[in-house]
């Protein structure tokens, strides 16, 4: 189960990330605005606290464990 | 001022002072010295490689690229940067998991052992040595262009740097790097309260959100979209960061060391999603800062910008706190790296503990030396400079992940990094063109490495389970 949750949540990071930089991140594009600030800024701020968000969901859907160190 | 400055100072080397006291240890190994005994907790890890991770050319240099090249800049870092978390989960794990296997006292000598060839090792040092000397330069001649715009007639340029490298000289030589992890954490916290409270006076200043950006918009309106007023950020441009800035702890050892260090795999996790936080909060700030500059000086120098911006734009006691927080921030991105470059070499060293130790520590001296020098010919362009150490180190890239991934790692991926990391040399140098296909050197060289690394590596896997099931 876990291992299935982490494959999910790195398909949504990939999904994501290409989505952003070839989709998302467009040239001259300034609306549409969220309270006044670029499209560019907002998207860019959502983006980047849904990876954080996804790398904490990640820390806890981790398949693997470490062996004790010696 | 000078009275807070004194006071703050005061406060700062005294914290040095104890931690470098506490680190300190008569007869301690060399792994003791370099490695910190690989016993740190999450919360001294998050902080010691945000620390190493955001430094002057955050402080500085982001709410200058703001400033200059608009909104973009918050892609170009804080995504790139949250990727990069991402990344630490399962880069951490497969790290660590090898350094168990095959032992670790710096990436140069893993990889070496790993791959059971020497030139390997000389591989990842060169690449180290090569880039982190330039990036370290770049923080001491960020803090000497801002403390030297601050205080004109005080000391020289090479004064400021002078006092850095030596302050640090001596903190880490007594402590080693369990010392720089504490000045790392003192640091980070300093960082981030110096960078909000001097970001939410210039939003202030600048008449809040919306009215800033509208300024902004009247005055520049490229700043607010991509690719920004001067054509910077283009696709090909802040794709090649990205990749440049996940693959960070990767191929820039100081940020790999510290992924060993820590006393668990569960460390590593809670420090790779509280590095994600910390990213947003310290890069949200600097555009805070950005945008004010962009509204009240959007033509002068970046040393005028900042030394404005930072300081004399603010209250005397904030202002000396921007001071001794961004001495700090140079300081622990300084000493994690030149600190790094001893582990590095000592990774490669046979013969006894104690010899290596002596021979590492005169090492760091020998490279600040060389970092002192380098700073005082350095151009200004801080954010640039660094991302040319992060592309270049990222050449060495598919080496290190070899090394991680597989049992045997093929050589081939020796050649081919080595060949790409020359390339990429020779074209800084200008001896052969910048860049192909319309793109720049680092963006077109991805093109390359990135996909002949992937069929090297797959056509490996196969053969080696083929030899396997045979």
């Amino acid at each position: 189960m876990k291992s299935k949750i982490w494959n999910l949540i790195v398909l949504v990071v990939l999904i994501l990330s290409f989505g952003s930089f070839l989709f998302l991140f467009k040239e001259n594009k300034i609306d549409p605005r969220l309270g006044g600030i670029p499209f560019v800024f907002w998207t860019g701020l959502l983006v980047a606290i849904l990876l954080v968000v996804l790398t904490f969901l990640g820390s806890r859907f981790f398949p693997h464990e470490e062996n004790k160190r010696a | 001022m000078t009275g807070w400055l004194i006071f703050f100072f005061t406060l700062f080397l005294a914290c040095l002072g104890f931690a470098s006291y506490k680190s300190y240890s008569k007869n301690r190994s060399s792994d003791d010295f370099m490695l910190a005994g690989s016993n740190i907790g999450s919360i001294l890890g998050f902080l010691t490689f945000s620390a190493a991770l955001f430094s002057a050319f955050t402080f500085m240099g982001m709410p200058d690229f703001f400033r200059v090249h608009g909104v973009g800049a918050w892609i170009f870092l804080a995504v790139s940067d949250a990727l990069m978390v991402f990344m630490l989960i399962w880069f951490g794990y497969a790290l660590r998991k090898k350094a168990a296997q095959v032992g670790y006292k710096g990436v140069a000598g893993f990889v070496q052992s790993c791959f059971q060839n020497k030139w390997a090792g000389y591989l990842v040092f060169i690449s180290s040595f090569l880039f982190l000397i330039p990036y370290v330069a770049i923080q001491i001649r960020g803090i000497s262009i801002f403390l030297n715009a601050a205080f004109p007639d005080l000391i020289p340029d090479w004064g400021w740097s002078a006092v850095l490298v030596v302050l640090m000289l001596v903190y880490s030589e007594i402590g080693g790097l369990k010392a720089i992890m504490y000045s790392d954490a003192i640091q980070g916290v300093i960082m981030l309260a110096v960078i909000w409270i001097i970001g939410l006076t210039c939003l202030s200043m600048a008449g809040g959100l919306e009215a800033g950006l509208a300024k902004v918009e009247q005055s520049n309106a490229a700043l607010l979209s991509l690719p920004g007023p001067k054509g910077l950020f283009s696709s090909p441009f802040l794709i090649a960061s990205a990749i440049a800035i996940v693959l960070i702890p990767v191929s820039q050892p100081q940020f790999t060391t510290r992924l060993v260090v820590l006393k668990s795999l569960k460390s590593v996790h809670k420090m790779a999603y509280a590095v994600g936080i910390f990213a947003v909060l310290v890069i949200l700030p600097t555009a805070f800062i950005g945008l004010y500059g962009a509204v009240k000086y959007p033509d002068v120098s970046t040393a005028e910008f900042l030394s404005a911006a930072l300081l004399f734009d603010q209250a005397s006691p904030v202002a000396a706190l921007a001071v001794v927080g961004l001495f700090a921030a140079c300081l622990s991105t300084t000493n994690a790296q030149i600190f790094a470059l001893g582990t590095e070499l000592r990774s490669l060293l046979s013969g006894s503990d104690k010899r290596n130790m002596r021979i590492t520590q005169l090492a760091i001296l020998i490279f600040s030396l060389i970092v002192l020098g380098f700073s005082t010919i350095m151009s200004d362009e801080l954010v640039m400079l660094a991302r040319v150490s992060f592309a270049g180190t990222s050449m060495i890239a598919p080496v290190v992940l070899a090394a991680v991934i597989f049992k045997h790692p093929p050589r081939s991926l020796l050649i081919l990094s080595g060949l790409a990391l020359t390339y990429f040399v020779l074209s800084l140098l200008e001896l052969v063109p910048a860049g192909f296909a319309g793109l720049q050197t680092d963006a077109a060289m991805y093109c390359i490495l990135i996909p002949v690394s992937a069929v090297i590596m797959i056509a490996h896997y196969f053969s080696q389970k083929t030899t396997h099931e045979a």
